[in-house]
């Protein structure tokens, strides 16, 4: 559930230092993801928005954000669906997830 | 068919659905009253439709299939047993047996029995073999001499009804005489299990269609029988006597023979009587049903008659001036001595009404569904709209909770966060059935560890279990296999709503959820789960209303407790959606069970839940005041293999623990009951802590004792308890769950939080091919890779992936299955055919696939590949299964 404004708070995740150098440009990508998927809903182009969250899906826990496989899974089902309301909601929680998200590498 | 769509009577009523913004709660309401209305009086229509339907059809199936028995019959007594099944079916009789006179001892002859494969008449059979009734004795004997049909509504009441009847369980009888002809006069009885007497309805349609067997026979095997077998002339004359359905018969060349009355009734207004078939069917305009095209005469019953070969259509349409008729055509050939065929006969009927009918409620239908999907929408979008807003009230209600409030306002604080959470579930449940109604809502299939499943989904409820008082355990019977695959968000849904009710409709004692397989059923995942309370129970009659939406169980229930009712409602549609179902069975004041089933799968190397194991050689101590309760808890205990040692007083029990940890041996689970003489059971609780792992005390406690001594049970970290009194299911459960979190503790922290360490493999120099089109996994994968002496070759789809393959050499590839311009499987099936006709070994080949479905797996494998691994990948995970395929030469 997406938490209202002034109650969030910060979303500490333990990162394989393994990784450290990858995590940047991942997160970077999802980004970039965000503005994908805004295009794609102004778009109705459902079959990029469940692509983008098929690949969400499939990376995310690999790098340690086990909260982005989520949505991303949650994108392509709502995708399927065509379901703008949950695919709008999803997008706003990957924007505060990656506004919220300190990583520490341990 | 295409002129089904007219506009519904009411269109001009129908209401705009109203956006999903700046409309205000007056329009809202006034949308929803008239969407609910649209949808009653679509349901109104089509339940009418339905009815109507129903008893047309009853009828329908009786003479078609009479007809159809009687036409295709040599005689009259070789059909009477098909006949005698057919009729008792279509009445939904349990069995039926008919009696033949015998005209010149002017008795009745016992002729033949037909019954359901339930209903236990084989000893009946055999008494009845040579049974014979005197024309007016017993109830076919006055049936007879009446010639008026008899209910026997208790047949145990009926002195001339053989017992075997009454034994046999059949309650209600029907007795009719019908008239078919020298030789085939008689009686017959139907018996049903239910008491059925008078059906008015029933009976007219009974003497009906034996009144058929009556013209019927008299047409077709009547006297004077033409000799040598029937002739055309002997039937047309017969027919044109009066068979009650429209019939023509042909001879050989398809020159019409015979009209009967009701052949030319269909056919009234048209000036001729066309002299053969091609003829009487251009008269009609014969055409294939909605179609506008002129019914083929290759398909025409009666020409395929005479061919040979009976034939029923059911799509015929004829014009009659400007009437439109539907009919159903059967035909069949009439065969001379020789068996050639000398003719044909053809039945018509008219299903004009029936086919009306279909329509209408084909109409019906649609614009029930309709309004249905309309209001699912409708639903959906609103509670969003109210979801968003409500999020915030609650979010603003707990930030108020927090701060100072006095104590009245921390009532309505509660009261109005309470209020807030009902309605947010009442609209989740809301959503939830719309979507599954309108049929949005897929199930899943994964794996998944059946006591993890119902630990996890029993421990959501322990707290407010624990807050009322109430003992809440589950028990999982041997037999049930460890993991099964099905869809666990789903079914946790359902067992969520079962025990929320459970919960809150009991006030005292417990409740249980006992898991079992189904031993109906030869699958093993076949499960029966029920949850059984000690609360109110809910009174027979409304057993099956209570599945029903906003129904409760009584209006003092809803006034007491509140809630929507569409929980079980939801229950029972998800079940309904994966093959199962539930029932109820409960008594007022003592308590209820629901008991579902659902048809799971098992993975290919399940395992079972075995008896007697599970605590095997475990020491366990028992400290125990109460004689009964330690008979009890050594019951309980013995049978699963526990090292048992009881005790009755606290010092004795301290004494026993401190030898057996000496012995490096101590009891890895102690039972503290309450009522020890010696001491409290507060303080033997203290005592045991200083010498025994908290984890290992378990207490067992009046709910009395639990309020008052929940402090100090805290304060020495025990958590582990079970209330009294003691159940078998709830000793397991703690005992289990107590030595689980033991080995946990010994094992260190879980694994989640700290970074698994993960040694690399010695790959040997394994060439790899990564297939992937995501960049992210593409990197995620070689950096896991780096440190190994692997040798990593990328692709990014398919296509990419079938080139590098043809002109390299990899061990092993990793194959993403969703993948642009060519996909897993299709790249997968190349390389397999490459190595086909090229004679090379098969490269071992992995999906990799976001999800674990049945079909996704499946369909890889038979794509050819060898494993499969669901995304995301995790290191080891990866580790493992690479060293799995690393060149086994060079062990170390």
């Amino acid at each position: 559930m997406s938490s209202q404004d002034g109650t969030r708070h910060p979303i500490h995740v333990k990162v394989d230092p393994y990784l450290e150098d990858l995590i940047p440009r991942y997160l970077e990508n999802r980004r970039k993801d965000i503005e994908k998927l805004g295009e794609a809903v102004a778009a109705r182009d459902f079959e990029q928005i469940r692509i983008l969250g098929h690949s969400m899906a499939g990376s995310g826990g690999g790098y340690g954000f086990r909260e982005i496989t989520v949505i991303g899974r949650a994108l392509e089902s709502a995708a399927r669906e065509q379901d703008v309301e949950t695919i709008q909601a999803r997008i706003q929680d990957l924007q505060e997830y990656l506004e919220d998200v300190v990583i520490s590498f341990a | 068919m295409e002129d089904v769509h007219h506009l519904p009577p009411d269109e001009e009523e129908t209401p705009t659905t109203p956006g999903p913004s700046g409309s205000d709660s007056s329009d809202i309401q006034e949308a929803l009253r008239q969407r609910t209305e649209l949808l009653l009086r679509a349901r109104r229509a089509l339940e009418r439709e339905v009815q109507k339907r129903h008893r047309a059809e009853t009828h329908l199936t009786f003479e078609n299939v009479v007809s159809r028995i009687l036409v295709d019959a040599r005689s009259l007594p070789a059909a009477l047993p098909s006949l005698l099944k057919a009729l008792a079916l279509a009445g939904r009789w349990d069995a039926g047996e008919y009696f033949l006179l015998d005209p010149q001892r002017n008795l009745l002859r016992w002729g033949g029995l037909w019954h359901r494969d339930n209903v236990p008449l084989g000893g009946h059979e055999r008494e009845s073999l040579d049974l014979t009734i005197p024309v007016g004795e017993g109830v076919q004997g006055r049936v007879w001499s009446s010639m008026a049909p008899v209910w026997v509504e208790n047949t145990a009441e009926e002195p001339t009804i053989s017992p075997t009847i009454v034994a046999a369980g059949l309650r209600s009888s029907l007795t009719l005489p019908f008239d078919g002809g020298e030789g085939t006069k008689g009686v017959i009885t139907f018996y049903s299990r239910q008491p059925r007497t008078h059906e008015a309805e029933v009976q007219e349609t009974l003497t009906r269609v034996l009144h058929t067997i009556y013209r019927l026979g008299q047409w077709k095997w009547g006297s004077p029988a033409p000799k040598g077998g029937i002739t055309l002339e002997s039937l047309g004359e017969t027919l044109v006597k009066g068979f009650p359905l429209p019939a023509l018969l042909l001879d050989p060349e398809g020159k019409i023979r015979s009209f009967n009355e009701a052949a030319r009734d269909l056919v009234k207004g048209t000036q001729v009587d066309p002299p053969t078939l091609e003829g009487y069917r251009e008269a009609v305009r014969a055409q294939v049903a909605g179609s506008g095209q002129a019914y083929p005469m290759e398909k025409l019953p009666a020409w395929r008659a005479l061919r040979g070969e009976s034939a029923f259509v059911n799509d015929l349409e004829v014009h009659v001036g400007d009437r439109t008729l539907f009919l159903e055509a059967y035909a069949a050939p009439v065969l001379g001595d020789s068996g050639e065929v000398v003719g044909a006969l053809s039945l018509f009927r008219d299903v004009t009404g029936t086919h009306q009918q279909t329509l209408d409620l084909q109409r019906a239908k649609e614009e029930a569904q309709e309004a249905d999907q309309a209001k699912s929408e409708f639903l959906s979008r609103m509670s969003h709209e109210i979801r968003t807003p409500l999020n915030a009230i609650l979010g603003m209600i707990d930030l108020l909770w927090e701060t100072n409030l006095t104590q009245d306002q921390q009532e309505y604080v509660r009261i109005c966060r309470n209020a807030g959470n009902n309605l947010m579930s009442l609209i989740n449940n809301i959503l939830d059935l719309s979507r599954v109604q309108s049929g949005q809502l897929e199930i899943a299939s994964s794996v998944f560890e059946v006591r993890d499943f119902l630990d996890k989904t029993v421990d959501l409820f322990a707290l407010r279990a624990h807050q009322k008082g109430l003992e809440l355990t589950y028990y999982l019977e041997p037999g049930v296999p460890t993991h099964v695959v099905g869809d666990p968000v789903r079914l946790r849904q359902i067992l969520v709503n079962l025990l929320a009710n459970a919960i809150k409709f009991t006030p005292k004692g417990h409740v249980i959820v006992v898991v079992k397989r189904d031993p109906k059923d030869p699958n093993p995942g076949t499960l029966l789960v029920s949850v059984s309370d000690t609360g109110i129970g809910i009174p027979p009659d409304r057993h099956e209303a209570i599945f029903d939406r906003f129904t409760q169980a009584s209006s003092t229930v809803a006034v007491q407790y509140g809630g929507s009712g569409l929980g079980l409602t939801i229950v029972k549609r998800l079940l309904e959606l994966m093959g199962g179902k539930i029932w109820v069975e409960s008594v007022p004041g003592e308590g209820s069970t629901f008991t579902f089933r659902v048809p799971l799968q098992v993975p290919p190397d399940v395992q079972f839940h075995t008896e007697g194991t599970e605590l095997k050689d475990i020491p366990i101590l028992v400290v125990e005041g109460d004689a009964a309760d330690r008979d009890r808890l050594t019951r309980m205990l013995q049978p699963q293999g526990a090292d048992l040692t009881v005790v009755s007083t606290a010092r004795d029990g301290l004494n026993r623990f401190r030898r057996a940890k000496q012995r490096e041996a101590p009891h890895r689970l102690i039972f503290l009951g309450s009522s020890l003489a010696d001491t409290s059971i507060w303080e033997a609780m203290e005592e045991f802590a200083r010498i025994a792992p908290a984890s290992s005390i378990i207490l067992m406690l009046d709910p009395d004792q639990l309020r008052a001594g929940l402090p100090r049970i805290r304060e020495t970290g025990v958590t582990n308890y079970v209330m009294k009194p003691i159940s078998g299911s709830s000793i397991m459960a703690v005992s289990l769950s107590s030595l689980q979190s033991q080995n946990l503790m010994a094992k260190g922290p879980p694994p989640e939080r700290a970074m698994p360490e993960v040694a690399v493999p010695d790959l040997k120099g394994l060439r790899i091919l990564l297939v992937e089109d995501s960049e992210d996994n593409r990197f995620l994968i070689q950096r896991y890779l780096r440190n190994t002496s692997c040798r990593l070759d990328m692709a990014e789809n398919g296509k990419v992936a079938v080139d590098k393959f043809r002109t390299s050499n990899y061990d092993l590839i990793l194959m993403d299955l969703q993948m642009p311009f060519m996909d897993g499987y299709t790249a997968t099936q190349t390389i397999r055919q490459w190595e086909k006709t090229h004679a090379l070994s098969p490269t071992p080949i992995i999906a990799l696939s976001a999800y674990a479905i049945k079909e996704e797996i499946e369909k890889s494998l038979a794509a050819g590949c060898d494993a499969h691994i669901t995304k995301p990948v995790e290191r080891a995970k990866l580790f493992e299964i690479l060293s799995q395929y690393a060149p086994r030469s060079a062990t170390p």
